[in-house]
């Protein structure tokens, strides 16, 4: 759950997400799930010229699994805690 | 088929600049490379699937609805709205398991039963639907008993294919989120025990084509539209009553019912019987109260059909079937439990260990979104402290982290200043012993006439004591029963102290008696006796973990937990070991040939400075006078003090002692005998760094020093060591010093004061070179050096 | 070489190795002919991870040089991690 609960704290924010299939595409953060499914708002595609398909596409959900990176503004993220929850994370499953 | 609902064979809105493109058809196979590849990687897929990732084409079609595609001609009508979640969730069940239960044993059966009155039917309008379905709840809920006998009622047809072929297996994706183990590992065993698991009530054979998808079963619905004139007449109670059955089948397949044991679903299975019966006969009841409305309806166009009527009502079948492709897949509770689970995954009993970072996260940085973070990290805790009011969780975590107080650039600033502070109110407290004679003054910068003109630095070589016993050490043997700790030893002992602190922190959260004793020995600090100039690999593994900024970061969360005995023996620990630190030992710019430090160094040094400094600081005011006298001892007899000048922690550290020893002096409360101790102390130390004093300014020191409080350490070096000294030392230190004390005299007047900034900078020369000054009763402006006036 | 043993450290897992590299720089070899360094800021049990100052590498067969990449912040997605690895200095 650590980056589900990661992510919550980027919504809104602008993300840049790289698919598996190359395509990268730009947008505000609007929701995330558990399985990290991704829905965004005001989408610009990075590499149109490639993927022209999203010219018309203003919001869209992004399935999980196809995600490879999501790039964002390291000014969100605090680093610290992060660190402490992935341990606290580590910790409960080594609990289990 | 398109995903997004437009036709992708059309041209994008974007293109058309050139006409010759109009043509192009963009191959929307290519969105999908690479994709397919990588997901039969997925460890979701067989929960998301329900089967082998290589049984998935990428054409899905959700509703098997391929042989009407050609029927879709029809601007798409808007699908039927069913009872909104709310209405559900207020008619559902509150118990769980009795929800669970009739979700899927019983309440999903009415939807099946809508389903199918809609076919015979065609239209139920949605006050309909939602009439059937009231009553369904309130049917359920009085739990009457119906005679199985009831079955075979009219108006029943075979289930469309969805339900009996497609829709099953994949329909309830447990992508939900159902636990690994309710998945159904085995479904062919399952529908097995399924059909042994029929009630004796059933008297027909199943007819084994209900089971299986039935290709012809969309033109029988067709079929079954136009015959419609009276519903009760079309199917026998023979075909229709196994199916009810057939469909408790299918559903028992459900993830969820899958991995129950039989007897249970035996229960479940005559509980559904005996909810079908009631249900049989509501609806029942509600087709004759809404005899009328169909005859209204349906009556006309069977008796004379004429070619537009009969396009109007193929038309018509279509929309219906359009609806129906979707409309039954899930009914209102399906959805509504679908939101509970959803709901029940994000809403936990436990944030704290859940939600963590999220939660703590809104309390750290509360108007994160849209402003720049920068901008209010330093009036975190301020501006936090309101909202933490509403937020114990963050809170304790903020209590005992000490995380990022201040801000992280402000703290850094915080630890300079205090440093700055304590040596001025060492200097001031000093002022106020008897005074230096005239003659002391006189003599401080007395050679300055004749000595003036810049000498080149002198190259002294300065070796650490570290670097000398490697030399001697290359002959000697090693130490028996000596650990060697290799790098991820080291990382796997961190982390381990970090843990424990963690555990520690949770642990005062809830009482205040909290046994520190494992934090303590996860420190390893009495492990393994090592001082300066042993190898690496066989130093003291918390003086090793010292070299990890990760470690300088929970420096202070962890010294919170340690008694004042514990944080002495750490500190004469590291006093013993400067020389082993990364940031002492790679810090000198005597041992780099261009006199640069890495810039990896200097990063640890930055964070040295933001940590460490701050922390020595603060333990060394609850340490004794002798205890002080003692880690100055230790750490001029374990290490070359000379060299431990030469860094930047190491000058600091030295500052932080021997300020803190004058200003216990100046309190008059000492004995005797602690203040010989502690001269004789003051004295070795001074014979080791004596003739190198001025190596203490690094090498363009005077391009360096931008008069900020973070380069103003020397001059506060400077100013603690000569207060601590009788004349003759103060006479030396400024000998050895007078050519750095005039390049800052020069640059001074160098800057012009055209502008603000410049003025600025020049005073901050100044102040930084009159607290070395100020202790031999002298004072700089920016014309000359006099005797400062009482 | 003896190797540290607490007595109260249980056997180390995998994940552990992960652990230990918190805040440290790490290289991350991935599907697709790609490597990325960077510092590890976070990570969980699917192997996604957080990374700051991070560098991508895309190896191309064509090209002696990997393409690179920049990044300040990056969430990686665990599926397409293939090994993980310090950085030996």
């Amino acid at each position: 759950m650590l980056f589900f609960s990661f992510f919550k704290t980027l919504v809104d924010q602008e993300v840049t997400v790289e698919l598996k299939n190359d395509m990268e595409i730009k947008g505000t953060l609007k929701s995330v799930d558990q399985f990290l499914n991704l829905k965004l708002d005001n989408i610009t595609c990075l590499n149109s010229a490639q993927y022209p398909y999203l010219n018309a596409v203003k919001n869209l959900f992004i399935r999980g699994s196809t995600v490879r990176y999501v790039h964002m503004n390291p000014n969100s993220v605090d680093c610290t805690l992060l660190q402490d929850a992935s341990r606290r994370e580590a910790m409960v499953q080594a609990g289990k | 088929m398109s995903f997004f609902g437009f036709d992708p064979t059309g041209p994008p809105n974007s293109r058309g600049k050139n006409g010759g493109e109009d043509n192009e058809v963009y191959d929307f196979e290519n969105t999908y490379d690479g994709l397919g590849e990588i997901e039969e990687d997925d460890a979701f897929n067989d929960e998301t699937f329900n089967t082998n990732v290589n049984e998935i084409k990428k054409d899905y079609d959700f509703g098997q609805g391929s042989n009407t595609k050609q029927q879709y001609q029809q601007a798409s009508i808007p699908a039927p709205t069913s009872i909104s979640y709310a209405q559900a969730a207020v008619s559902g069940p509150v118990n769980d398991d009795e929800f669970m239960q009739d979700l899927w044993g019983s309440s999903n059966t009415p939807s099946l039963q809508q389903e199918d009155s809609k076919q015979e039917r065609k239209i139920l309008s949605l006050e309909e639907i939602e009439a059937q379905l009231t009553a369904i709840d309130q049917g359920q809920q009085q739990q009457q008993q119906f005679p199985p006998q009831l079955y075979g009622i009219p108006g029943m047809i075979p289930p469309p294919p969805q339900f009996g072929g497609y829709m099953m297996p994949g329909f309830m994706p447990p992508q939900y989120g159902f636990p690994a183990g309710m998945i159904p590992q085995q479904i062919p065993i399952q529908q097995q025990q399924q059909q042994n698991n029929q009630p004796p009530q059933q008297e027909q054979p199943l007819p084994q084509e209900q089971v299986q998808p039935q290709p012809e079963i969309k033109q029988e619905a067709e079929e079954s539209v136009l015959v419609e004139v009276n519903p009760a007449s079309i199917v026998s109670p023979k075909q229709t009553a196994p199916k009810p059955v057939t469909h408790k089948v299918d559903l028992s397949n459900f993830p969820v019912l899958g991995s129950k044991e039989a007897v249970q679903q035996q229960q479940l299975h005559q509980h559904q019987l005996q909810l079908q019966a009631q249900l049989n006969e509501q609806q029942q009841q509600q087709q004759q109260q809404q005899h009328s409305h169909h005859h209204h309806h349906h009556r006309q166009p069977s008796v004379e059909l004429t070619p537009e009527q009969q396009e109007k009502a193929a038309r018509r079948q279509e929309k219906v079937s359009r609806i129906m492709k979707y409309s039954g897949i899930m009914n209102p509770k399906d959805k509504d439990f679908v939101t509970r689970f959803q709901l029940s995954q994000i809403v936990t009993d436990d944030p704290y260990n859940e939600d963590f970072y999220a939660q703590v996260f809104k309390v750290i940085h509360p108007k994160v979104n849209g402003v720049p973070p920068s901008s209010n990290q330093s009036g975190s805790v301020a501006s936090g402290g309101e909202s933490q009011q509403n937020n114990s969780i963050a809170q304790a975590y903020l209590d005992h982290s000490g995380h990022r107080l201040g801000g992280r650039y402000k703290r850094a600033d915080v630890a300079l200043q205090r440093m700055q502070q304590q040596v001025q109110k060492a200097v001031t407290v000093a002022k106020e012993r008897p005074k230096l004679t005239q003659f002391a003054k006189e003599g401080a910068l007395g050679k300055i006439s004749f000595s003036s003109g810049k000498k080149p630095r002198q190259q002294l070589e300065i070796i650490s004591k570290a670097a000398e016993r490697q030399k001697e050490q290359n002959e000697t043997k090693k130490k028996e029963g000596t650990k060697r700790y290799s790098k991820k030893d080291i990382l796997s002992i961190l982390e381990n102290i970090i843990s424990e602190l963690m555990n520690v922190e949770s642990e005062s959260r809830t009482s205040t008696e909290v046994d520190t004793t494992k934090l303590w020995e996860s420190l390893k600090v009495l492990k393994q006796p090592s001082s300066s100039g042993d190898e690496e690999s066989e130093v003291n593994p918390f003086i090793q973990c010292l070299n990890y900024n990760k470690m300088l970061k929970i420096l202070s969360r962890l010294f919170k937990f340690l008694t004042r005995e514990q944080i002495l023996t750490i500190t004469t620990l590291i006093m013993s070991n400067l020389e082993n630190l990364s940031v002492i030992k790679y810090g000198s710019y005597t041992t780099y040939s261009d006199n640069k430090i890495p810039e990896k160094i200097n990063k640890l040094v930055e964070a040295y400075s933001l940590t460490f400094t701050k922390i020595l600081m603060n333990s060394v005011l609850d340490f004794k006078f002798n205890e002080i006298s003692g880690l100055l001892y230790i750490l001029n007899g374990h290490n070359n003090s000379a060299f431990i000048s030469t860094t930047k922690i190491g000058l600091s550290i030295l500052t932080t002692l021997l300020s803190r020893a004058e200003l216990i002096i100046g309190e008059g409360q000492i004995s005797a005998t602690d203040l010989s101790e502690w001269s004789s102390c003051y004295d070795e130390l001074f014979t080791s760094l004596e003739s190198r004093i001025a190596a203490i300014f690094p090498p363009n020191f005077d391009k360096i020093d931008d008069g900020s409080s973070k380069e103003n350490y020397i001059w506060q070096f400077l100013a603690t060591l000569s207060l601590g000294g009788k004349l003759s030392h103060q006479r030396i230190i400024v000998d050895e010093v007078r050519d750095e004390i005039f390049s800052v005299m020069n640059r001074v007047k160098s800057i012009d004061n055209s502008d603000l900034q410049n003025l600025y900078k020049k005073q901050n020369l100044l102040n930084n070179l009159n607290m070395y000054l100020v202790v031999m009763g002298l004072v700089a402006d920016e014309n000359e050096i006099k005797e400062l006036q009482q | 070489m003896s190797t540290v043993q607490t007595s109260h450290q249980q056997a180390e897992e995998p994940l552990d190795l992960i652990r230990y590299q918190l805040d440290e720089y790490i290289i991350v070899k991935l599907r697709g002919s790609r490597e990325i360094k960077g510092k590890l800021q976070g990570f969980d049990s699917h192997c996604n991870m957080v990374l700051s100052d991070a560098l991508e590498y895309i190896y191309n067969e064509n090209d002696d040089e990997p393409m690179t990449k920049k990044s300040e912040m990056v969430f990686v997605r665990g599926d397409s991690v293939i090994l993980i690895s310090p950085i030996i200095e």
